[in-house]
């Protein structure tokens, strides 16, 4: 081989390789959040629940109670949505609801919550100290308010982000509480594009 | 003899005042009754199935008067307690408070709709399906009562 060809050869490979790492830049990256963890609840079966379960699936969390007639159903609804856009691409995402008020939010009480949609999503729930430690890790903060002159008796004033993390479990986007359907579908795709 | 002059003459601008508004007032009063000005519409409820003891109403309120009205209690055949409540955005939070009144300004229409104003039902009676109606009735600052049966619609693909 002559001494020319081994050097456009080489030109080749480099302008190849420099081409490669032009497109795979110019792809959007998406931070990795510095929130989240792992944790274990009790699901809506009444099961224990790690997430560690759900890896390999794009995952979004909220917090929320099932006596709040609407940001919860509001959200679930419009997840129920997004599910239905992504069509087969759904099966590669889990919802999770944590709730900020286990004293009321049974995992009896989060599975009536969850019945009314087509949605493959997890109600959470667990003791005090586990929600609490939960909503920590995500930063989500919530205030439990005495009503004496509602049969509520109390309400909980919550955080409504919604957090969508990648399949190894790292938080990689937050939606606020109005994001759109198209917003979701466009992050969630982002995320399985992402792959495993 | 200054002093006792203007406040003779106090006095009868005082009466005249009194005189004209126990004049006024009662017809007033006759018109706010004749008019009815406040109505109430689309009404819906949430959705609740057999587990879910609270769900949500929804609806439209009209004030076509010229006198602002308000809506102080309400009621639903279905539930034990009805509720006015607030859903309010503080920072990346929403809180749920109840409102001693929903406010309708003359001339003007208030939406009680998911992310804002509603009517909380607390005890329901039974499961809510959709399909199923529910009967709402409201009750004005005047002492009137608006009367209106709301479908339920199911939660899934809502708002």
């Amino acid at each position: 081989m002559s001494r020319a060809k081994i050097w456009s050869a080489g030109a080749a490979i480099c302008l190849a390789v420099g081409a490669w790492l032009v497109a795979r830049t110019a792809v959007p990256t998406l931070p990795v959040l510095p929130i989240g963890g792992d944790f274990t609840l009790t699901d809506h079966h009444g099961a224990r629940f790690d997430s560690r379960a759900v890896r390999g699936k794009v995952v979004l969390v909220f917090f929320g109670y099932s006596m709040c007639p609407d940001v919860c159903p509001t959200t679930l609804s419009k997840l129920s949505v997004v599910a239905h856009r992504l069509g087969d691409d759904a099966t590669k995402v889990k919802t999770l609801y944590i709730t900020v008020d286990p004293a009321r939010d049974t995992p009896e009480v989060l599975r009536a919550d969850l019945q009314s949609f087509r949605l493959d999503a997890l109600g959470l729930t667990g003791t005090r100290e586990e929600t609490d430690r939960v909503a920590r890790l995500f930063g989500a903060t919530y205030t439990i308010v005495p009503r004496p002159e509602s049969a509520a008796r109390y309400t909980v004033t919550h955080t409504t982000t919604l957090y969508a993390l990648d399949a190894a479990g790292r938080v990689r986007l937050t939606f606020p509480y109005e994001a759109t359907v198209d917003e979701i579908v466009t992050g969630v795709t982002q995320l399985i594009a992402l792959g495993p | 003899m200054k002093n006792a002059r203007s406040l003779s003459r106090r006095l009868v601008a005082l009466s005249a005042t009194v005189l004209t508004a126990t004049m006024i007032a009662p017809v007033s009063h006759t018109m706010q009754g004749q008019e009815r000005a406040v109505t109430a519409r689309d009404a819906w409820v949430r959705e609740a199935p057999a587990g879910r003891a609270v769900t949500a109403a929804f609806l439209l309120l009209t004030n076509t008067g010229s006198t602002a009205r308000s809506v102080v209690s309400a009621a639903c055949d279905a539930a034990e307690t009805t509720e006015l409540h607030e859903m309010r955005r503080t920072g990346a939070s929403m809180e749920m408070a109840p409102v001693p009144a929903i406010a309708v300004a003359a001339g003007q229409t208030v939406t009680l709709k998911p992310g804002g104003l509603h009517l909380m039902l607390f005890g329901l009676k039974h499961p809510l399906t959709a399909g199923d109606t529910v009967r709402l009735t409201l009750t004005l600052d005047d002492g009137t009562r608006l009367s209106l049966r709301a479908p339920v619609r199911a939660m899934q693909g809502m708002p």
